[in-house]
């Protein structure tokens, strides 16, 4: 265990004797990336921060049934994954486009994706993934960015493994149709091959 | 390449087949153009869709994050109890006050005649007491809402008598202190003050200076309007009704005072969470404006463009709201800024 991940424990065990100091602590430290979870399931700003702040306040009811020495983030995560798909799932729910926030958006250019696919192939990719169910971009969400396994994401939104596999095949098969030009020439950059 | 072939590929990419199924999915690859095709543009995907952008959070967003986090526990304690908001549980089906004055009026309807009959004796049975409860003709519409203190006014609807007022804890006494930072006010006196995103919370000791200082803006704040139609003892009585941990987070928002932008910023957010996790709250008005008047304070003494744009959407959505009750107040919050 790495001194990072005791110090979290400490903060973890604190947290659950009631130190609400000690839980701000760890909320801090992971808060962009169940932020980025809720946002990339139920795209709106809005949505999201009340997924990420109703998933913190849960963990914190939860803490009891937590065993403190696991990892906390994918715990929260799963967490933030399944009340971002409840919410999207809901009658209320109304997904916002993330146009509101373009012109605010990281700067890419040190992403590996600069030089897979451009500035074009990307704003397909983003239509392509809103286009999709909240359960298939929930299932591609958390297996391609938060890197989780069948099991885990099963365990997550309440499904079993083979739907989770279902759903991910399909979500990948809309992604790449919609994205298919663009692929190609991915692919073949990828591979080291001339265009 | 089949959606078969395909699902398989899916599945080996995430590492999820069986030892014996990824070797045969290998030794078909190993022969299969178009399934290694398949493959790469599958990876190709993965990667670019990990690598796509997230639009930025709006700004303070994530340092303000943790606080209202905090705020959200204080307000609800670690009990377990019901969402509020965006993940409130529906509520529990109860039977609506007015049925069980119907169910009464029925009871009585019936019982009443047959408690005037003669009873074996020749005696006449006296009629029993007056219904404490007053039945509505069915249809009728509900009696008019009370002003404020809305546990009361269930309480009552339901037959159980009506507590008296609690007496108000000694904090009560001392309103909360003016949110606007008070320029007069030699900073010096405020160089203690705690600082931290702690010190949000943090219950301070009233003094009797700051008690002076303080009684005026409370008094006119929107969520004391309503009840101060009913005297100032009503007032008192109405907010001590709620009690609580509502009445608790309040009271530790309100005896805030940031001594600089950043603080004002989490005050902004603290006010902003508790609005939102005691919508119904009669406070919930108050926390509203105080939201705008935070974020203008955090203005003042910032100047940051982001901090003015931030209390104008929030002005804006006040207003927008058809429960706002204190318009003026929150446009006055605003009305700095429009000097030159």
């Amino acid at each position: 265990m790495s001194p990072e991940e005791r110090d979290e424990t400490l903060l973890l065990a604190r947290a659950r004797g009631g130190d609400v100091s000690a839980f701000e602590e760890v909320v801090r430290r992971h808060q962009r990336r169940v932020y980025g979870v809720a946002l990339r399931i139920v795209r709106s700003h809005a949505v999201a921060d009340d997924v990420a702040q109703e998933a913190f306040v849960r963990a914190w009811r939860s803490l009891d049934r937590f065993e403190v020495t696991r990892p906390f983030a994918p715990w929260v995560c799963r967490i933030a994954a399944n009340l971002a798909v409840n919410h999207v799932r809901s009658p209320v729910a109304r997904e916002d486009p993330l146009v509101e926030d373009r012109e605010r958006a990281v700067d890419p250019g040190s992403d590996p994706l600069g030089s897979l696919l451009d500035a074009e192939a990307r704003e397909v990719l983003e239509g392509a993934l809103g286009s999709l169910s909240a359960e298939q971009r929930a299932v591609f969400v958390l297996r391609t960015v938060e890197e989780m396994s069948y099991r885990e994401i099963a365990e997550a939104l309440g499904v079993s493994p083979g739907t989770v596999m279902s759903r991910l095949f399909r979500a990948r098969e809309r992604l790449a149709r919609s994205l298919a030009p663009y692929l190609g020439e991915a692919a073949r950059r990828r591979s080291g091959g001339s265009p | 390449v089949s959606p078969h072939e395909s699902e398989r590929l899916s599945a080996y990419l995430d590492g999820e087949l069986a030892p014996a199924e990824r070797a045969a999915v290998e030794t078909h690859l190993g022969t299969c153009a178009p399934c290694r095709a398949r493959l790469a543009e599958l990876g190709g995907l993965d990667e670019a869709a990990r690598a796509l952008p997230l639009p930025a959070a709006p700004p303070g967003y994530f340092e303000s994050f943790p606080a209202r986090v905090r705020a959200r526990l204080e307000a609800k304690g670690r009990a377990p109890g019901p969402s509020r908001g965006r993940f409130a549980a529906a509520p529990p089906w109860r039977w609506p006050a007015w049925t069980w004055a119907v169910a009464a009026a029925l009871f009585l309807a019936v019982v009443t005649p047959l408690t005037l009959f003669e009873g074996p004796g020749g005696r006449r049975v006296p009629p029993p007491p007056a219904p404490a409860v007053t039945a509505p003709r069915r249809g009728a519409p509900p009696e008019p809402a009370p002003l404020v203190a809305p546990p009361a006014r269930e309480k009552v609807a339901s037959g159980e008598p009506r507590e008296a007022p609690l007496a108000p804890p000694p904090a009560r006494a001392r309103p909360p202190a003016p949110l606007a930072p008070r320029g007069a006010a030699p900073a010096e006196a405020r160089s203690g003050e705690a600082k931290s995103a702690d010190a949000m919370t943090a219950v301070r000791p009233a003094t009797a200076a700051k008690a002076g200082a303080a009684a005026t803006p409370m008094a006119k704040g929107p969520a004391a309007a309503p009840l101060e139609r009913r005297g100032p003892q009503a007032a008192v009585e109405g907010f001590a009704e709620e009690g609580g941990e509502v009445e608790s987070a309040y009271w530790r928002l309100a005896r805030e005072e940031p001594t600089d932008a950043e603080g004002w910023r989490r005050a902004r957010e603290a006010w902003r969470a508790f609005a939102r996790a005691h919508p119904e709250s009669p406070r919930a008005d108050e926390a509203r404006v105080r939201t705008i008047e935070a974020g203008m304070a955090a203005w003042r003494l910032s100047r940051e463009e982001q901090d003015l744009d931030r209390a104008r959407e929030d002005l804006a959505a006040y207003l927008g709201r058809p429960d706002a009750r204190q318009a003026d107040r929150a446009r006055r919050a605003l009305e700095p800024s429009e000097r030159p």
